[in-house]
């Protein structure tokens, strides 16, 4: 069977299996698990004291509560992605075993979240060198006789190698950055064809 | 810059006058990436005279370029020739000094990466692994980047990076800050830290 949320394809089988964990918690509870788990996705870090104090009153031991958190998430995100409204996702979960209460309270946390979990998919979403943070800055180069003539340095620091290279990155010879020299010319020519690229975007927004 | 006259025949006077100016301007072409001067133009002179020539009009196009020679001090070291003609080779770099200066800096900033060339494509993102309506349209900007001059020690390297529109404008309100740094300096506001 197809389900909407799961981009209309059959829903995953460890999804299927987990659905019965969370008919486990009650509804109040998974609300408020449901409700920090869409709150973290978007960036802060899920408390796990959250996750384990919710998780002991269900009787769920520490790797339960980690495969309850992860449908909770899947479920989410992919809703979100998918773009299906609450009303959908509500009866989509039903058909998957979840009882109507709960089903209730994930469609609840999921009205309240759609937009801010789907602007974070939409700028997670893959890209080349999606995490370049550009820096720049006017720089001396000596062109003979002692004199000085302007050029640009542009400096990309790519914030995902950063992360990958993590404690034992050396920060001085770092990979994550990479530096271009510019003349005064490029950065004119630079500016004056991403002014028009920008347009063309606009244009198709 | 002092006039080597007395080490021999001044090397510019071994040019025919009347191709003088054209000579100048043909080492400037060569200077600035266009066609080598070629000696066949030049039969009459002694190839030996006729590199000499050549890197003597460069020195001096370069020592103008930067203002390191004053019009005076050229045409003292221009001596040698015809009073007119000189004036004329001094007029010449003078006016060819703007792409003299460029062509030294992309010398200077040879051994460093630097940009060739850049490109770019507007594209639409239907969907993508995490969002099945996408449509956001993004650029995908291409810097050509290059170290070392040479064939030999040319090392090109393409930087590829796929932009929003929000990360486009970040870059170009980046961008568009050092043009205004660029220009303060130009009107002298600022200095420049090597």
């Amino acid at each position: 069977m197809r389900f909407r949320f799961c981009w209309d394809v059959d829903c995953p089988d460890w999804l299927l299996a987990e659905i019965t964990t969370l008919s486990k918690l009650t509804s109040v509870k998974l609300r408020l698990l449901a409700g920090n788990v869409a709150k973290a996705i978007p960036g802060t870090t899920l408390s796990y004291d959250v996750v384990i104090k919710l998780a002991k009153d269900a009787k769920l031991d520490e790797h339960g509560a980690e495969a309850v958190v992860a449908a909770v998430r899947w479920i989410l995100e992919s809703a979100a992605g998918a773009g299906v409204s609450a009303s959908v996702l509500d009866s989509e979960l039903q058909q998957l075993g979840l009882p109507k209460e709960h089903a209730t309270a994930m469609t609840k946390v999921y009205m309240d979240h759609q937009e801010s979990i789907h602007q974070h998919l939409r700028d997670a979403s893959l890209k080349v060198r999606g995490n370049t943070k550009w820096s720049c800055d006017i720089a001396g180069v000596d062109i003979g006789h002692g004199v000085l003539s302007p050029v640009i340095k542009l400096n990309l620091h790519d914030i995902s190698k950063e992360i990958s290279e993590g404690v034992n990155g050396d920060p001085t010879n770092s990979k994550s950055d990479t530096s271009v020299v510019l003349t005064p010319d490029q950065l004119h020519s630079l500016i004056h064809e991403l002014t028009e690229a920008r347009q063309l975007m606009e244009g198709l927004h | 810059m002092k006039s080597n006259e007395s080490e021999g025949t001044f090397p510019l006077t071994r040019i025919p006058a009347h191709s003088l100016i054209k000579f100048v301007h043909h080492v400037i072409d060569e200077m600035c990436g266009g066609v080598c001067v070629s000696h066949e133009n030049y039969e009459e002179t002694p190839l030996d005279t006729f590199w000499i020539a050549t890197q003597t009009v460069k020195t001096l196009a370069q020592s103008i370029a930067v203002e390191n020679t004053t019009e005076d001090e050229a045409l003292t070291f221009l001596q040698a020739l015809d009073k007119e003609l000189s004036q004329e080779i001094y007029e010449a770099l003078q006016s060819r000094k703007e792409e003299v200066t460029k062509f030294m800096v992309q010398e200077s900033i040879a051994s460093t990466r630097h940009l060739k060339d850049f490109d770019w494509n507007v594209k639409l993102a239907v969907a993508s692994d995490k969002v099945l309506n996408l449509n956001e349209p993004y650029v995908s900007l291409q810097l050509h980047t290059s170290t070392g001059t040479t064939d030999f020690d040319e090392d090109t390297k393409n930087i590829s990076v796929e932009m929003t529109l929000t990360e486009v404008d970040r870059l170009l309100e980046n961008l568009k800050e050092v043009q205004k740094k660029l220009t303060d300096y130009q009107s002298n506001k600022v200095a420049i830290k090597n």
